[in-house]
């Protein structure tokens, strides 16, 4: 109306504003509220999301989360029951399920942080150190599997002639079987731990490992280890590329050496066949009239020994001789 | 009016007063603005454009009302219904083992790229994995609303479960069968987060590498080697022996055709023979005495073209006294015909 109100109408604006600002709140999804009165917790916490009144001034409302909140630890060097040191990481997932118990016991979310830490860490501690290296890195013995069904695959193979296939790699000897595994090693911590941190009213929902691996020092004799075995495989695969080797080198030299075994065989067959026969027709052709034959073989002795330049010796009562004279004679 | 105004000095203080004043001394006016101003207020609280990549989460009081889909809405005005933009239709990545360039490293926690990447096999074999996960938020509200923070979340899981896979097959089971543990860690993967009720719908998990660690590398390579040389052995035998036989085969069926030509040969020398054989026999049957002589005075006429000297020897003789002289042939004369039984007859009385 007139200048003079606006000061309280300002005054009164404020106070209006600031009164409905006490009287409700809004409490937002996933979010969980508690209503502290003088210090202490009024009633239960408000889990459902929405909008709800108290009183001004005198009441305060302090919000926890409703989600699932991730729990993150560090590294640490855990002894396992085979007396390796390794370095466990895990993280975990829990729920404020009580939010008035967690309030009470755990002032701030630091606190709450501090205490999971530890709770977590014993449990996982105390499990790892009970269980051999292997259960916290296998969950099945499936390599064995894997490892049988090579074999059972390589049998086959060289059954039906491929004398390549071998067993590259075999499940060195001290990988043992798993009883329990990763995921039951797991489980076994949320037990344990569980119990602890309902009293603060956190419900742990999962634990993972998520990282299990060598101390640095035992590292190095990892890697010599992977190294040498891997040089065991590669010597092993030489070796038999060269036996494959010898082996066709000599089915080779069998082979060559029956073929010509085998041409020789026939070639001497041919030869003596064909020499038999014409021994046979010259058998045949002589067989006639031996004496003839010789006479005739005597000519052609003569005449081809005889060439130009060369020099004869008769004797007188020969066959030639006499034609000789004959020749002579009739000239 | 304005012209007035314009020329005093501007007094906006002045102005605001006299404005308010104006104001207040008509409350209607009053009334006006204010409506005004709160159809204002109004309007930019309600209205609200969501894009094709994104669905908008609704809260009336702080709970949860509804999704909206993209496009233009309204909501209730002065904050009564508030809005969360989440996008569902871009796929999430989370990177592993790696640095993926457009990520922020505040997410990498208390992890560096080693730690993340180095795990142990089934064999107790150490090796380094690098891989991406890739998702889609599917729904919104679970999105938001059920785990406090998502994206730690779905890293702690995938590397958990990462592991796992790795942890329980062997080393080259890994390194040689990417699809195989890709499957698996997606199962296991979707199964947890479904169990969450994350409201996240994995869309593959791609491995991008498997390396054993850099100092055992050579190693490994060592075996690859070890298999090409030993390929390499196996074809040069099989080489040799593919070339060898072949040309032995050749070789051998040359030699048979060889033979059997020299059988037909000799075969047909013999054949032949024979047949000249018979054909002489044939004539000399006919008249074998006057084919006898014919034949030898063949031989001697060409004995006489050839031959230098002839020596006659008695055959009651015991040594020999060779008397070499040339005996001509009858082409030369009746001389040397002479001489011929002059020397035949010395020879005789020296005998005697």
């Amino acid at each position: 109306m007139t200048n003079k109100y606006l000061p309280y109408l300002g005054l009164g604006l404020i106070v209006v504003i600031t009164l409905i600002r006490g009287i409700f709140y809004i409490v937002p999804e996933g979010q969980q509220a508690l209503v502290f009165q003088l210090g202490k917790i009024q009633g239960k916490a408000k889990t459902e999301a929405g909008l709800y009144f108290k009183l001004p001034f005198i009441q305060k409302v302090e919000f926890l989360d409703k989600r699932v909140i991730n729990w993150d630890g560090n590294p640490e060097e855990v002894p396992t029951g085979d007396k390796m040191y390794v370095i466990v990481d895990t993280t975990a997932r829990y729920r404020i399920s009580d939010a008035i118990q967690f309030r009470n016991r755990l002032k701030t979310i630091e606190q709450a942080q501090s205490r999971i830490d530890k709770v977590l860490d014993s449990a996982t501690k105390s499990v790892i150190s009970t269980y051999p290296f292997v259960e916290s890195v296998r969950n099945t013995n499936r390599i064995f599997d894997h490892v049988a069904e090579q074999r059972r695959m390589i049998a086959e193979k060289q059954k039906s002639g491929d004398t390549l296939a071998f067993l590259e790699e075999e499940v060195v000897g001290e990988i043992s079987r798993v009883h329990v595994g990763r995921e039951k090693l797991s489980a076994e911590i949320i037990k344990k731990a569980k119990g602890q941190l309902e009293e603060f009213g956190i419900n742990l929902i999962d634990v993972q490992l998520r990282r299990i691996g060598y101390k640095e020092g035992v590292e190095k004799a990892v890697h010599e280890r992977m190294i040498s075995e891997r040089q065991r495989i590669a010597e092993r695969i030489r070796s038999v590329g060269k036996g494959e080797q010898e082996k066709i080198k000599g089915q080779m030299e069998l082979e060559l050496k029956e073929i010509q075994s085998e041409a020789y065989r026939k070639v001497q067959g041919i030869v003596g066949d064909a020499e038999a026969e014409s021994i046979k027709i010259y058998a045949d052709a002589i067989g006639q009239n031996k004496e003839f034959y010789q006479f005739i073989r005597s000519l052609e002795t003569y005449k081809k020994g005889l060439g130009k330049g060369s020099s004869l010796i008769l004797s007188a009562d020969s066959g030639l001789f006499k034609a000789l004279k004959n020749g002579l004679d009739n000239r | 009016m304005d012209w007035n105004r314009h020329n005093q000095q501007p007094q906006p203080q002045v102005n605001l007063d006299q404005f308010f004043q104006d104001l207040f001394n008509q409350p209607k006016k009053i009334i006006t603005w204010i409506g005004i101003a709160l159809l204002i207020w109004a309007a930019l609280s309600s209205f609200f454009l969501v894009d094709t990549q994104q669905r908008a989460v609704i809260t009336r009081f702080g709970k949860y009302i509804r999704t909206e889909p993209p496009g233009p809405h309204l909501k209730l005005p002065f904050g009564i219904e508030e809005k969360i933009l989440v996008s569902t239709e871009q796929v999430q990545q989370e990177t592993f083992g790696t640095t993926d360039p457009a990520e922020y490293t505040n997410f990498r926690f208390t992890q560096n790229v080693t730690d993340e990447s180095s795990m142990l096999t089934g064999d107790l074999n150490v090796v380094e994995v690098k891989w991406v996960v890739q998702y889609f938020i599917n729904d919104p509200q679970a999105y938001l609303f059920n785990v406090a923070n998502p994206r730690k979340n779905i890293r702690d899981i995938s590397q958990a479960v990462m592991r796992r896979v790795v942890g329980d097959r062997m080393v080259s089971g890994v390194m040689h069968n990417f699809s195989e543990v890709q499957l698996e860690a997606t199962e296991l993967t979707q199964a947890i987060f479904d169990a969450y009720e994350m409201g996240v719908d994995l869309e593959e998990i791609k491995v991008l590498s498997v390396e054993p660690p850099e100092i055992v590398r050579p190693a490994f390579n060592e075996v690859n080697a070890a298999k090409q040389e030993q390929e390499r052995d196996i074809n040069v035998a099989e080489r040799e022996k593919n070339s060898k036989i072949p040309a032995a085969k050749g070789e051998a069926e040359r030699k048979v055709s060889e033979a059997t030509g020299n059988a037909k040969y000799i075969l047909n020398q013999a054949k032949g023979d024979a047949e000249r054989l018979k054909n002489v026999l044939a004539a000399y049957d006919k008249a074998p005495e006057v084919t006898r002589v014919r034949l030898y005075l063949e031989l001697v006429e060409q004995l006489m073209q050839n031959v230098k000297s002839i020596t006659v020897v008695d055959p009651e003789i015991k040594g020999l006294l060779p008397v070499f002289d040339s005996i001509k042939g009858s082409n030369s004369g009746s001389e040397s015909s002479t001489r011929a039984q002059a020397n035949i007859e010395k020879l005789s009385k020296e005998i005697q």
